[in-house]
């Protein structure tokens, strides 16, 4: 079973959108008479310092969490692949020249201090954040890539075909046939960058905003009430140990496979 | 060597004024006004007027750009909109605390130098090295959070409190620590491995050279390039990561001086942080090229083939 993982992370995701979409209004209802509840039949990990139900906001944070990354990883990889896709395939000079220096260039810029920069003028809704994270989070893709590419082209197959007197259309062709693992695996990088990159934001409050829940900022509140319930802190850190453990063996899949895409990035 | 430090300086330079231009334009373009965001429910016209002419707001775009190019490099990041004073001086005050995290993270991880190179001279260490990986892959809120919870519910420490000793920064660095010192232990360990099993070393212990001179002056000659790569992109790490580190740990340095204003609204100070951290990273990118161009003669005539 090739990158079964990948397959239960995304169904994972799947389903926490269709629950939080289900779910939205119940968890976002506040009644100060149950503040602080231990768990009950009616709510399974018991209630916050809202008397909000804290089942339901750790679903509805994990929906929320998981559609800004799927949008953001549908954005960065479209924009990846035909970005990298182009420069990796064209002759032209001037095309490289500017893409791979623009590469380089957002390649230096620190991640996390220039999403705080740009979060502090976007409204941060879902969108915006998801907009956010891509405009940095496209250039995985693209630059591995172009590497793939690269040096598919100067493999001997190619230049046989070429020989044979194959168009350039065809040769394009089989090149994508012999590059779609390495590929398949950049993106899975990509995704687990996004989904890092959204939850360290999230802690620092400034991915989605109240009253709608996010995974960190759930966690970095509820240290504050520790001493009431400790089902505050545990049910979004139990839910942010399902998406590790599937991100672990993710990337060790990424590691077993012959192409170990991690020292492009220095891991 | 010069031609290739001014090109680097050039390079770093519009690195710089990019990112400068980018926060520029979205500060004007976007829809939201940030003398909206100040005067809040006591919004008026005639306030309005007055401190967009304080702020020279009404003056055309492009004049304001060169101004604000001109008063960045001049030191003159603007005023905090919430906290009244300079972003400069505000910058000045935390910046020690965050330094004083970084340096002793950094200590942490030092002694990874040598047990990188022993274990890779005597090809071992693959173990560690994966045990290391699984450890480091691990988002770092992920890590401060579970120790806060651990520290508050099984010894009832607050470790979110003010840090005021030397032993409060011990916690929060070793979290810093973590990712740096996989990645000290695996460069070390794979180039110290790649190098020992080389052919030259073989000989030269066939010529009768000591196993001392081997360890202590071959070695460390070729995998000085690697090693010395390390330091920019330890700082790319550093930079980024201090922001997590000091929010989830109540650090006032600047990385919680940039997310706290950030929730508030308060671009200038947002802004000043993100540009001096660039600054601040480039400046350490120039000296890691030009130290690596100093150990390895045959640097700068690879970097020009590519």
């Amino acid at each position: 079973m090739k990158f079964l993982s990948y397959k239960i992370l995304f169904l994972i995701l799947v389903l926490s959108i269709l629950g939080s979409l289900i779910l939205k209004e119940n968890s976002k209802k506040i009644n100060l008479d149950l503040k602080f509840k231990g768990p009950s039949f009616e709510h399974p990990l018991g209630t916050d310092e809202l008397g909000r139900d804290i089942f339901l906001r750790t679903i509805t944070a994990l929906g929320n969490s998981s559609l800004i990354v799927l949008i953001a990883s549908f954005i960065s990889i479209f924009f990846g692949i035909l970005i990298g896709g182009i420069t990796g395939i064209s002759e032209n000079k001037k095309i490289k020249y500017i893409f791979e220096n623009t590469f380089n260039l957002l390649w230096a810029l620190p991640g996390i201090p220039f999403f705080v920069a740009i979060l502090t003028y976007f409204p941060r809704n879902i969108f915006s954040v998801a907009i956010a994270i891509s405009t940095l989070a496209w250039i995985v893709p693209a630059r591995t890539l172009r590497f793939i590419i690269e040096s598919e082209k100067r493999k001997l197959y190619v230049l046989a075909l070429k020989s044979f007197g194959y168009s350039k259309l065809d040769l394009i062709k089989f090149i994508i046939y012999n590059i779609k693992e390495p590929v398949i695996l950049s993106i899975l990088f990509t995704f687990i960058d996004i989904l890092v990159t959204e939850l360290s934001l999230s802690f620092l409050g400034l991915s989605i905003q109240p009253p709608e829940p996010s995974l960190g900022s759930m966690i970095y509140n509820s240290i504050n009430y520790l001493n009431k319930s400790i089902f505050l802190f545990i049910a979004p850190f139990g839910a942010l140990i399902f998406l590790l453990i599937s991100l672990f063996s993710i990337i060790n899949e990424i590691q077993k496979s012959k192409y170990n895409i991690f020292q492009e990035f220095m891991l | 060597m010069l031609k290739f430090i001014t090109k680097n300086i050039l390079i770093s330079l519009i690195n710089i004024l990019v990112l400068i231009s980018i926060t520029f334009l979205l500060f004007d373009i976007l829809p939201s006004d940030p003398i909206k965001v100040r005067l809040g429910f006591r919004y008026n016209e005639k306030d309005a007027k007055v401190l967009r002419e304080k702020y020279q707001l009404d003056k055309p775009l492009f004049y304001r750009f060169l101004v604000y190019i001109y008063n960045i490099f001049s030191g003159d990041f603007g005023k905090s909109i919430i906290l009244g004073y300079d972003v400069l001086d505000l910058i000045k005050i935390k910046a020690p605390k965050s330094l004083k995290l970084i340096l002793i993270s950094f200590i942490f991880s030092l002694p990874f130098v040598p047990l990188g190179f022993i274990l890779g001279y005597f090809n071992k260490g693959i173990a560690i090295e994966r045990f290391l990986f699984f450890v480091a892959i691990i988002p770092v809120f992920i890590i401060a959070s579970l120790i806060i919870f651990i520290s508050i519910i099984f010894f009832k420490v607050s470790l979110t409190s003010e840090k005021l000793n030397f032993i409060d920064y011990v916690i929060p660095s070793l979290v810093l620590s973590i990712f740096p010192s996989f990645i000290i232990f695996k460069t070390i360990r794979e180039n110290t491995q790649k190098i020992s099993n080389k052919l030259f070393i073989t000989a030269h212990k066939a010529f009768g050279f000591s196993e001392k001179d081997i360890i202590l002056k071959f070695i460390p000659k070729n995998i000085s390039t690697p090693a010395i790569s390390l330091i920019s992109n330890l700082s790319l790490y550093y930079l980024s990561t201090i922001y997590v580190v000091e929010f989830a740990f109540g650090i006032n340095g600047i990385g919680e001086l940039a997310v706290s204003s950030a929730l508030n609204y308060d671009f200038p100070v947002v802004i000043g942080v993100a540009i001096l951290v660039s600054i601040i990273y480039n400046l350490i990118n120039i000296l890691t090229k030009v130290l690596i161009a100093i150990t390895n003669k045959a640097y700068i005539y690879e970097i020009s083939k590519l």
